[in-house]
């Protein structure tokens, strides 16, 4: 594929990010940056920090005071869940969190709440506005289930789904809401070759065709050096390497962390 | 004066102008986009026709080219077609998923300067092989998403040939009338590339004079009017799929609707509700499992009616029709259908029944591409599984060597595009075309077809191998989804079997074994226990039948499914023999050798583009015979 991005500049500055539960430091005193339209992976082994730094940028978790984060040129000391929401913060979880009653349509359809203006008496009366928003909502939503090319699902509960496809309803819902950075943990865990390649695929295109931000975090280091065009290394709450593919992947504390120590001859 | 009545028109655009003239506000086509139904009237399509082929001419296309089609069944695939024939072209459809060896030689073969294809998947292909093919030029994509990564000067999206289309024609007002009226009925108006079991894809010609009056015998047959609604199921690369999508709606004015995609089959078939439909035998089949996977999730008292009422096979009584057959008829979108037929290969008799324990009228076909389609259909009180129906108006049949079934028809193909030499193989002097397959007429002069020729073997013994014959029987049981049987040249036969892993899926989930994928699965003991109870089960039939040397001696379930992009089938669905006589060679040595296990390598070059080699020790086990 050809890469017709235009990179900009920094939308994601982290800057001195520490996270603590009761004794234990979870992340300590981290800082990156992500410039606009491109791919950031954040990898290291497990326990290194990676879903709590997530945590942090989506505001489910509150970072240590002296840190802050800078999102769009306006810094941040505290961030709520919902408030990073309306900021253009999306995310995916680790393990599943969609409404597993619901259609994948439905489940879409959540992913534009805050897109929905019309009140609760409006709603129930279903005249006018609430009528308009639906259609609008809905078009949105089926506009991402061709994205995905989930069509076939599209009214089928998602607890009946297989896990890939379960993934690929999350990722369309965080798509829902339309965000300038979208946060992907651990997209492609659990998945078998075919389905990580069609999900290395959703992503790019998320990316390019989008033009999405994307801050994700992923074991699988053949896909992390062929899709992310920058790269943070975290280990034990702390940052060891930041730099391209290429660059981190020479990296001796890198290597000895988390990619296995090298061994001559 | 001109005539106005249909049956002077003798061209498609002809055509297409008078169903616009005549019912202009009456729908065509139907397509859900975004999850809507969208509708094309026909003086919408004509009008959309006569962009595109204005825009086609402003890109260069000229009188005799070939365009190209790729892709599922799209509406602006069909307007493509149309739109050729009114600038005098030649449409070339091909199958949207074919290898790219396949797609060199098409392309080679018909000399394609143009093509219009469904979307990024396609256009990869092409921009891929545009060096083998010296003489291709220019790619359409009807969608527009991802094309901005390729380089655009050959590459068009469909909206701007369809604006270069309407700025044509301001400049140009008489151009498009013009290029309509050049047209003869007897241009070619198609050329269909044959699937080809064994060699290269051949390309046979048709005039549109020839697929008019295939047509007008066709709607005659079937009572065809324009309420007969029909779901576009079939490959655009299927003389079937052009007969019944293109042809007939232009001779009669119904509306052909497109599915969203292949997995939203069921689901559209439900929202449209055909009267006419036609579905190959694996889409009928997926419909069956649909039906029996749901069945083995139901409750008991639904499961139990079920059981019961299906069992009553063909006398529906109303208390079946009012508690399961209508339901389950409503389910798969089949309420409305008048007309119901299966093309291209066998249908197993298990789901024959099924559907005709359900009240829905399948009529068995026997097509032939060289034919134009439809050589044999069953008549409405005559319908059966075993047999194919009698020939169609016009059509004689006649029996060579070996039982090789001949046809004649008026209106068959003009011959194969820039190969006469093939044209000679099949066709005779006198009109005479060889199908390649063998059969028999039954007590009530209906066509019986055994197999291919080529499939027909003889045992060491001397006796007649019909490998058709032993699979058809294995393939009754849902769980078994392919079976290739060898016996030529050997003393007795034995089987590589394919395993459906939905319904094994569902099964081994019940039992709570444990596996991890299609191979453990097919690999696990309780898999093979389950598939040698069905083959002995078939033995035993066969031992009651005069065909007791067919019983099956050894067997091998397969670590991967038998696909069209693995080479093991065709583009529709049917087995390669001598390509998995040669994929699997050191497996069928196994199983005459009379070894337990067998290691078989095997290629993914799926994975990102690299070649890796896995190796596989797959179990051969005995059956009982009887």
């Amino acid at each position: 594929m050809n890469d017709k991005r235009t990179i900009g500049g920094t939308i994601l500055k982290v800057e001195n990010v520490s996270v603590v539960f009761g004794g234990v430091k979870a992340v300590s005193g981290i800082g990156f940056e992500v410039r606009e339209g491109e791919i950031c992976a954040i990898v290291g082994p497990n326990g290194a920090g990676k879903s709590s730094m997530l945590n942090v940028l989506n505001g489910i978790y509150c970072m240590e005071p002296g840190g802050s984060i800078t999102f769009e040129g306006v810094k941040h000391y505290k961030i709520a869940p919902m408030q990073a929401a309306k900021l253009g913060i999306g995310r995916t979880f680790q393990n599943l969190a969609l409404f597993k009653g619901m259609s994948v349509l439905d489940n879409i359809m959540t992913g534009r709440t805050l897109k929905m203006k019309s009140t609760f008496i409006e709603q129930m009366f279903y005249y006018g506005r609430p009528h308009r928003e639906e259609m609008e909502n809905r078009q949105k939503a089926e506009e991402i289930i061709e994205f995905l090319q989930i069509e076939g699902i599209r009214k089928t509960l998602v607890g009946k789904l297989p896990y890939g496809l379960q993934k690929r309803v999350e990722l369309g819902r965080a798509l829902a809401a339309e965000p300038k950075l979208l946060l992907l943990d651990e997209p492609m865990a659990g998945m078998n070759i075919e389905e990580k390649q069609d999900m290395s695929t959703f992503v790019l295109e998320v990316n390019r065709e989008l033009g999405t931000t994307i801050v994700l975090i992923e074991h699988d280091m053949g896909v992390v050096m062929d899709i992310s065009d920058h790269v943070v290394v975290l280990d034990y709450g702390r940052k060891i390497g930041d730099g391209t593919p290429a660059e981190v992947s020479v990296n001796q504390e890198v290597i000895n962390a988390y990619l296995g120590v090298a061994h001559e001859g | 004066m001109q005539n106005n009545e249909i049956s002077a028109q003798d061209t498609f655009p002809k055509l297409l102008e008078y169903q616009a003239r005549t019912r202009g506000n009456k729908p065509a086509l139907r397509r859900k986009i975004l999850g809507v139904w969208q509708t094309w009237t026909w003086s919408q399509t004509a009008a959309e026709v006569q962009n595109l082929a204005c825009g086609l001419a402003a890109i260069g296309f000229k009188r005799g080219d070939k365009l190209a089609i790729m892709g599922d069944s799209r509406p602006r695939l069909f307007f493509a077609m149309n739109a050729a024939h009114c600038l005098g072209g030649i449409p070339v459809p091909t199958y949207p998923d074919g290898s790219a060896d396949e797609l060199v030689q098409i392309l080679n073969n018909s000399e394609a300067r143009f093509a219009i294809v469904q979307g990024q998947e396609q256009v990869d292909k092409l921009v891929e092989i545009k060096d083998r093919c010296p003489k291709f030029q220019e790619i359409i994509s009807i969608e527009p998403r991802g094309l901005d990564d390729y380089d655009r000067s050959q590459l068009h999206a469909y909206i701007d040939v369809e604006a270069l289309g309407r700025k044509y024609h301001a400049e140009h007002p008489n151009f498009f009338a013009e290029q309509v009226n050049q047209g003869k009925a007897d241009d070619t108006a198609v050329i269909l590339y044959t699937s080809g079991t064994t060699g290269t894809p051949r390309g046979a010609m048709f005039s549109h004079k020839g697929m008019i009056a295939v047509g007008r015998r066709s709607v005659e047959q079937k009572k065809l009017n324009a309420d007969s609604e029909t779901l576009a199921i079939l490959p655009l690369a299927t003389t079937t799929a052009v007969l019944v999508y293109y042809v007939e709606p232009y001779l009669t004015g119904f509306c052909v609707n497109c599915p969203e995609s292949s997995e939203t089959i069921i689901a559209n078939m439900r929202e449209i509700g055909p009267k006419y439909f036609i579905a190959p035998p694996h889409v009928l089949t997926y419909m069956y499992n649909f039906i029996i996977l749901s069945m083995m999730e139901a409750g008991v008292i639904k499961r139990a009616m079920f059981d019961y009422f299906s069992g009553a096979g063909r006398n529906i009584q109303p208390l079946a029709w009012l508690l399961v057959a209508g339901p389950l008829k409503d389910v798969l979108g089949l309420s409305r259908v008048r007309i119901a037929l299966i093309s291209g290969d066998f249908l197993t008799e298990k789901v024959f029944d099924f559907f005709h324990g359900l009240g829905v009228p399948l009529r068995q076909s026997y097509g032939q591409t060289e034919g134009f389609s439809f050589v044999t259909i069953q008549p409405e009180g005559g319908i059966k599984s075993e047999s194919v129906g009698l020939p169609v108006k016009d059509v004689e049949i006649k029996f060579a060597d070996q039982g090789e079934i001949l046809f004649r028809s008026p209106a068959a193909f003009q011959g194969y595009n820039n190969d006469p030499q093939a044209t000679a193989e099949v066709k005779t002097a006198d009109g005479w075309i060889k199908t390649g397959d063998t059969g028999k007429f039954d007590k009530d002069g209906q066509l019986v077809v055994l197999g291919r020729i080529v499939d027909l073997g003889q045992f060491n013994s001397g006796n007649r191998f019909v490998p058709k014959s032993v699979e058809n029987r294995l393939k009754y049981f849902p769980e078994i989804k392919e079976v290739m049987s060898i016996g030529h040249k050997r003393d007795f036969v034995t089987a590589i079997i394919n395993i459906n892993s939905d319904v094994v899926r569902k099964w081994a989930d019940k039992r709570a074994l444990i596996y991890s994928g299609y191979a453990e699965l097919a690999g696990l003991s309780e898999t093979y226990g389950l598939v040698k109870g069905y083959v002995e089960k078939v033995n035993q039939d066969l031992s009651r039948s005069d065909e007791k040397h067919l019983q099956i001696k050894r067997f091998v379930i397969l670590n991967g499914e038998m696909s069209a992009d693995g080479g093991e089938l065709t583009r529709s669905h049917k087995l390669r023999r001598p390509f998995i006589g040669k994929k699997y060679e050191k497996l069928i040595d196994a199983l005459y050798a009379g070894k337990n296990t067998c290691t078989i390598e095997f290629h993914d070059e799926q994975v990102v583009g690299q070649r890796i080699a896995a190796y596989v020790q797959v179990k051969i086990l005995d059956a009982q015979t009887f």
